[in-house]
C-alpha cells in the first residue's frame, strides 16, 4: 500500500491566485523596495560575477543558484511594473509579468535557494543590497500567503504565544528555576540567582527559545558568567525570545511587533541595556532592523552578549583559564552578526582568552561563508536537501582547520552545523561562546 | 519527500525525516525510524521511557515537552538524554516519537 | 552660438535629454520611499563610503574582482576607454584640434576598450550563467558603446568621420536612460548606500585584526 501524498498548502495557494492578489503583491513589493531597492535595480549590470560568491552556486550547477539569477527574477518584475520600457517592450529589457509561473519561481528561488547571508552584497561589482531585494520580494509573497507554511508557522507561533516554540510561561519559569538550582550546585553558592523579572536590573538578557526547550546548558552557561562578573541582570517572564523570523518573511509590521515586545520589556523592567543572546539573525533584527521597522530611537543600548563578555575580560571582571580547552577551537561567523551585524572582533578576543588553540577558518570575519541554515532555511523543511548540499562549503572550511571544537555564537547556525557534522562526518563538537567561556571560568574562592 | 515502510505499510516522511502524519505512529515505526534516522539498531528501555513520555505529552498537548519535563519524568540527567539520542531531543527523541518538526531554530 | 551645426545641436539635445531623464529617474527612485535612520551607529558612514570607492573596488576588496581578474581588468579598461572617448567627444564638439601625436595612444585606448567590450559581449553570449540573465538590452548597450569607440577611432583618422562619431554619440545619449547604461549614474547611488550600510554597522572598513573590541 502506498501512502496518499499529503496536500501542500503552498501549492494549493499558488493555483488559486487572483488579479487582486497580484496587485497586492506588486504594491507590497514597491513599498518594501524603498529608494535603495529602486536604485539598486537601476544599477545592476547583469555582470554575473556574484555567482561564485554564493554557497548555493558553488555547490550546485543548477542555473537558479547564482545571486545574479535571483536578482534578475526580482528585477524582471520591477521593470515590468515600474519602468517605461519594461511596460512597453518587456522582451527588450527582460521584464516579466508576475503571473503564476513567475510567482512559483519566486517562491522556489527566493525562499528556497537563499539564506540571506549577504555574501553577494559584499562582493557585488556594484554593491547592491541583494538581501534587501530578495527580502522585498519575499515580503510581496508573504503578503499574499505564498510563504512556505513551515516558516510562517514559526512566525505565527512567536506572534501568538510570545516565543517561537510556543513555550508556556510556567514551563519557562520552571526551567529557569531548575537552572538556578543547577547554578547554585555548580557554584556552591546558595545565593546564586537566575533572576526573573528583577526590576531595576542593569540589563535584560534574551535567549533563543530552543535553549529552555531543548538545550538549556547554554542559558546556564550565560547565567554562570553573569554570576562570576557580578552582573546585575534579569530574564523576563513574558518576552525573552531574541529571535525574529519576521526578518525573513519581510513582513515589517509583524517583525516590528516581535521586536517591540523586547523594547517594552526593557522599559517595563527599567533596564539600561538589552543584551541579545547568541543569535545571529536576532542580533540583526533587534540591533539594526527593528529601530527602522518601528521608526524609533531606542533610549537604551542594544548589544550582543559577545560584546559584554569581551568587556568582562578586558575589565578583569571574569578570569578564564584557557587550559580548560586544549583542543583546537575554530569559530564560525554567523552572517547576521558579523557581515551584516558588525560584531567582528569581540568573539575572537573572547576565544583567545578562553581556549589555548584558536584557529581561524578561511575565509573568515565579514568574508565568511554562511553555514547554510540562515534566511529561514532551517525552518523550511521542503528545502532541507538543498540546505545540506549548500552547507558543504562550510563543512569543507571546518574540515580544513582540523579543529575539534567549532564555536558559534548563534543557535540557528549551531543546529545547521550539527546536521553538517552528521552529514559530512566532521567529528567536531559544536558549542556556543558562552559555553566555552563558562567552562574556562575561574570562580573566585568563596 | 521520503517514506518509511513498516510491516508492509508506507508512511510519509518530510524532507528531514519527521512523520508527515503523526497519528500513524506506532512502536514499530519508532524502531524503524531509530535505525533509519538515528542509526540506533536497538532501542533500550531507557529510550522507550523517553519516547513514550514524549508521545503521551504530545497526544495530550499537541506539543513537544520541555527537556526539563523529560528529565524530571524519566529521572535521566540531561547529559544522558543527549547521549541516548545523538541528534538531540528535537531531531532525535521527538522524531522517533512521531512528532512533527517543532517550530523555531531546530 | 558660432559653430553649432545641426548634428552638434542634436548631440547637445540628446545629452540634455539624458541628464534630465536620469534626474527624473532619481526622483522616481527616491519616491519609492526613504526613511531617516533610527538605529544607533556602530561605525562611520563616511568611512564606509570612502572604503566603498577606494579599497572596496580593488580585487582584494571584492571576490567578484579577485576571482575574475581578466574580466575585472577588461571592465576597467572598457570603462576607462568609454570615459576617454567621451572626453574626446568634447574636443570634437568644440572643434578643438588635438595634437597629432595623441592619435596613436588614443587609438590604442579606444581599440583596447572596444576589444574588451566585444570580449564581454562574446562572454555574455556564450557563458550559461550570463545567458540566463541577459536580455536584448544587455547586448544593445554593449554594442552601442563599442560603436562609439569605433567611431572615435574613425574620427581620429578619417577626415569627415566626425559626423559618424557625433551621430553615434547622439544615439547613445538618447538610449542611456532607457536601458541598462543608466547604471553610469545609479552605480554611484548604490555604491554610496553600500558604503553607508556597511560603514555605520561597523563592518567596513575592516577593523584592525586582533584589535581589542
Amino acid at each position: 500500500m502506498t501512502a496518499e501524498p499529503t496536500k501542500d498548502i503552498l501549492e494549493e495557494r499558488l493555483g488559486r491566485l487572483t488579479p487582486a492578489d497580484i496587485r497586492k503583491a506588486v504594491e507590497t513589493f514597491r513599498a518594501a523596495l524603498g529608494h535603495q531597492g529602486a536604485a539598486d535595480l537601476n544599477a545592476c549590470v547583469h555582470c554575473g560575477l556574484c555567482a561564485d560568491t554564493c554557497h548555493y552556486a558553488l555547490t550546485s550547477d543548477e542555473p537558479e543558484n547564482p545571486p545574479a539569477y535571483k536578482v534578475n527574477l526580482v528585477m524582471a518584475v520591477f521593470k515590468r511594473y515600474f519602468t517605461r520600457l519594461g511596460r512597453t517592450v518587456p522582451g527588450w529589457v527582460g521584464a516579466r509579468e508576475l503571473d503564476e509561473t513567475l510567482t512559483r519561481e519566486w517562491v522556489d528561488v527566493l525562499f528556497g535557494r537563499c539564506s540571506l547571508c549577504g555574501r553577494c552584497n559584499l562582493n557585488c561589482s556594484v554593491g547592491l543590497n541583494i538581501t534587501a531585494l530578495i527580502t522585498a520580494a519575499r515580503a510581496a509573497l508573504t503578503a499574499i500567503g505564498l510563504i512556505p507554511p513551515e516558516l510562517q508557522s514559526t512566525i505565527t507561533t512567536a506572534y501568538t504565544t510570545g516565543n517561537n516554540m510556543g513555550i508556556a510561561q510556567n514551563d519557562w519559569v520552571e526551567t529557569v528555576q531548575w537552572l538556578e538550582e543547577e547554578l547554585q550546585a555548580e557554584t556552591g553558592d546558595p545565593t546564586a540567582r537566575m533572576p526573573l523579572d528583577l526590576h531595576g536590573a542593569r540589563m535584560l538578557y534574551t535567549v533563543n527559545p530552543r535553549e529552555p526547550k531543548f538545550f538549556p546548558l547554554s542559558l546556564l552557561a550565560a547565567g554562570k558568567v553573569f554570576y562570576a562578573a557580578g552582573e546585575s541582570w534579569t530574564l523576563a517572564t513574558d518576552y525573552y525570545d531574541v529571535t525574529n523570523y519576521g526578518l525573513y518573511s519581510g513582513e515589517a509590521p509583524v517583525a516590528g511587533e516581535l521586536s517591540d515586545r523586547l523594547v517594552r520589556t526593557v522599559e517595563r523592567l527599567g533596564c539600561q541595556e538589552l543584551i541579545l543572546g547568541e543569535c545571529g539573525h536576532g542580533f540583526n533584527a533587534n540591533r539594526w532592523a527593528a529601530p527602522e521597522w518601528l521608526s524609533k530611537r531606542y533610549p537604551f543600548r542594544v548589544r550582543s552578549v559577545l560584546e559584554l563578555l569581551a568587556e568582562y575580560i578586558r575589565d578583569g571582571r571574569i578570569t578564564l583559564d584557557p587550559s580548560k580547552h586544549t583542543e583546537p577551537v575554530t569559530l564560525h561567523d554567523p552572517c547576521n552578526l558579523v557581515r551584516l551585524g558588525g560584531v567582528v572582533e569581540a568573539q575572537r578576543f573572547v576565544l583567545r582568552h578562553a581556549v589555548q588553540q584558536f584557529v581561524e577558518m578561511t575565509p573568515n570575519r565579514e568574508k565568511n561563508f554562511c553555514c547554510g541554515g540562515g534566511g529561514g532555511q532551517l525552518a523550511m523543511t521542503r528545502y532541507a536537501q538543498r540546505r545540506l548540499q549548500a552547507g558543504r562549503i562550510k563543512a569543507d572550511q571546518i574540515g580544513a582547520t582540523a579543529a575539534k571544537v567549532v564555536a558559534t555564537p548563534c543557535h540557528n547556525c549551531m543546529d545547521q552545523l550539527s546536521e553538517l557534522n552528521k552529514e559530512y562526518k566532521l567529528g567536531v563538537a559544536i558549542k556556543t561562546v558562552c559555553e566555552l567561556v563558562a567552562e574556562a571560568l575561574v570562580l573566585p574562592a568563596q | 519527500m521520503g517514506v518509511i515502510e513498516v510491516n508492509g505499510k508506507q508512511h510519509e516522511l518530510n524532507e528531514e525525516g519527521f512523520m508527515v502524519n503523526p497519528m500513524e505512529w506506532d512502536r514499530d515505526i519508532a524502531a524503524a525510524l531509530a535505525r533509519q534516522e538515528e542509526g540506533l539498531q536497538e532501542l533500550s528501555p531507557a529510550h522507550w521511557a523517553v519516547i513514550e513520555f514524549i508521545r503521551a505529552y504530545f497526544l495530550e498537548k499537541q506539543l513537544a515537552p520541555m527537556v526539563r519535563a523529560i528529565c524530571k519524568t524519566t529521572g535521566f540527567p540531561l547529559r544522558q538524554i543527549y547521549e541516548m539520542f545523538p541528534s538531540g531531543p528535537a531531531k532525535g527523541a521527538c522524531k522517533l516519537a512521531g512528532l512533527p518538526k517543532p517550530d523555531g531554530c531546530v | 552660438m558660432a559653430g553649432l551645426d545641426p548634428l552638434r545641436l542634436a548631440v547637445l539635445a540628446a545629452a540634455a535629454w539624458c541628464l534630465a531623464a536620469l534626474v527624473f529617474q532619481t526622483v522616481r527612485a527616491y519616491r519609492f520611499g526613504r526613511h531617516e535612520i533610527h538605529s544607533a551607529a556602530a561605525g562611520v558612514s563616511l568611512k564606509g563610503i570612502a572604503y566603498a570607492f577606494g579599497p572596496g573596488m580593488m580585487p582584494w576588496g571584492k571576490e567578484s574582482a579577485a576571482r575574475h581578474l581578466p574580466t575585472y581588468l577588461t571592465g576597467i579598461g572598457y570603462h576607462g576607454a568609454v570615459f576617454a572617448a567621451l572626453g574626446y567627444l568634447v574636443t570634437v564638439m568644440s572643434r578643438v584640434a588635438l595634437p597629432a601625436e595623441w592619435r596613436i595612444p588614443l587609438t590604442a585606448v579606444f581599440a583596447a576598450g572596444a576589444a574588451g567590450g566585444i570580449g564581454l559581449l562574446v562572454k555574455r553570449a556564450v557563458k550559461p550563467v550570463l545567458r540566463s540573465i541577459s536580455c536584448p538590452d544587455d547586448f544593445a548597450a554593449n554594442v552601442l558603446v563599442d560603436l562609439l569607440l569605433a567611431a572615435a577611432i574613425a574620427s581620429l583618422w578619417i577626415p569627415g568621420a566626425d559626423t559618424v562619431l557625433l551621430a553615434t554619440a547622439a544615439l547613445l545619449f538618447l538610449y542611456i536612460p532607457l536601458g541598462k547604461i543608466r547604471h553610469c549614474f545609479f552605480f554611484f547611488y548604490s555604491r554610496i548606500l553600500f558604503g553607508i550600510f556597511f560603514g555605520r554597522r561597523g563592518v567596513l572598513p575592516p577593523r584592525p585584526r586582533e584589535s581589542q573590541p
